[in-house]
């Protein structure tokens, strides 16, 4: 079973600037992203813990509101980011991450849904919600997921993208 | 997270419309998750959603934006339609079993303005065979975007 059809994925053997998918097709309707992504040596509870996804290479046209919390607080902002693992959280975990992206290869700007969990030491657990637009009407050819502020990919980080299309069954209607 | 996603319907506006009902939704999958991307003819407005034509308080909900959490009973509050295009992504679990309540997680939000999450429950055991999302005031715009899957275990 899977999230949809499975269309890329990369898992670093090593520390990298990025991960990246390129050559994405146009054939799907939506994009999801699952990514399970730590800081290889960026630190910090909030440098090392913060990434982005860039599209087609592209990043400006960017605006961003997310939505942080934890177990002892909440928190928003607007920077172009969302929270995973900095290299000095618990050994051996890694933030799960989920993007969708929909109406991907259309000609209208892109919005996208960021869901992302992390920890930063046995203490704290995180849970973040994302609004993301990319102001750009061109066609998602590819992604790249890179720390926003310091640091690198560490080895062991994943990313998987799935092509979700839309349709009808049989016996299901909409008025 | 879904795991094997089934299209079940989709519908892209043609003209303005305050609803848009999905009908004979099979019980044969575990969960379901609509996405819609909307916007309105009116603003700023709230999404209310009704299970199988049923209205009334049988619904609570929970919603979290940056700076406020709020909670109800008056009506499901499953999104949030803004302009321009927002986007709305609800999950809504184990919607065919008959000997629990329905619940539902929604994620949305306007990047010029604000993320916001929600849960949501529908005090039924009924099987979900229908689900119509209406907007408190006005209409949804033409080209606004509705799709519905089925999760498979």
């Amino acid at each position: 079973m899977s999230y949809g059809t499975l269309i890329a994925s990369a898992t670093l053997s090593s520390g990298a600037a990025s991960i990246d998918i390129n050559s994405i097709p146009n054939t799907f309707t939506d994009l999801l992203i699952v990514a399970s992504i730590r800081n290889g040596t960026g630190s910090g509870a909030t440098g090392g813990r913060a990434f982005r996804v860039n599209f087609n290479g592209s990043t400006t046209s960017r605006t961003t509101r997310w939505l942080n919390g934890s177990g002892t607080g909440t928190s928003t902002g607007t920077d172009d980011y969302f929270w995973a693992v900095a290299s000095d959280g618990t050994a051996n975990i890694f933030g799960n991450t989920s993007i969708y992206i929909p109406d991907y290869a259309g000609s209208a700007n892109k919005i996208y849904l960021v869901d992302s969990v992390g920890e930063n030491n046995a203490s704290i657990s995180e849970l973040s919600l994302g609004s993301h637009l990319w102001a750009n009407t061109a066609a998602i050819t590819s992604i790249s997921i890179l720390p926003t502020l310091v640091g690198n990919i560490a080895a062991g980080s994943s990313v998987y993208v799935y092509g979700v299309t839309k349709g009808t069954l049989a016996g299901v209607t909409v008025s | 997270m879904p795991s094997a996603m089934t299209p079940l319907a989709t519908v892209t506006l043609s003209s303005a419309s305050s609803s848009v009902t999905f009908s004979n939704i099979p019980a044969t999958f575990r969960d379901l998750r609509l996405t819609y991307s909307v916007s309105s003819t009116t603003g700023n407005q709230d999404i209310g959603v009704r299970f199988n034509g049923t209205t009334g308080t049988s619904y609570v909900y929970m919603v979290g934006t940056g700076s406020t959490v709020a909670s109800g009973t008056v009506s499901d509050l499953l999104g949030y339609v803004n302009a321009p295009g927002l986007l709305n992504m609800v999950d809504i679990f184990d919607y065919a079993q008959t000997d629990r309540h329905k619940t539902g997680f929604n994620r949305y939000g306007a990047a010029a303005s604000f993320a916001a999450g929600s849960t949501s429950k529908w005090a039924s055991t009924a099987a979900i065979n229908s689900i119509q999302l209406y907007i408190g005031t006005g209409t949804f715009s033409a080209g606004s975007t509705f799709n519905l899957f089925g999760v498979s275990a």
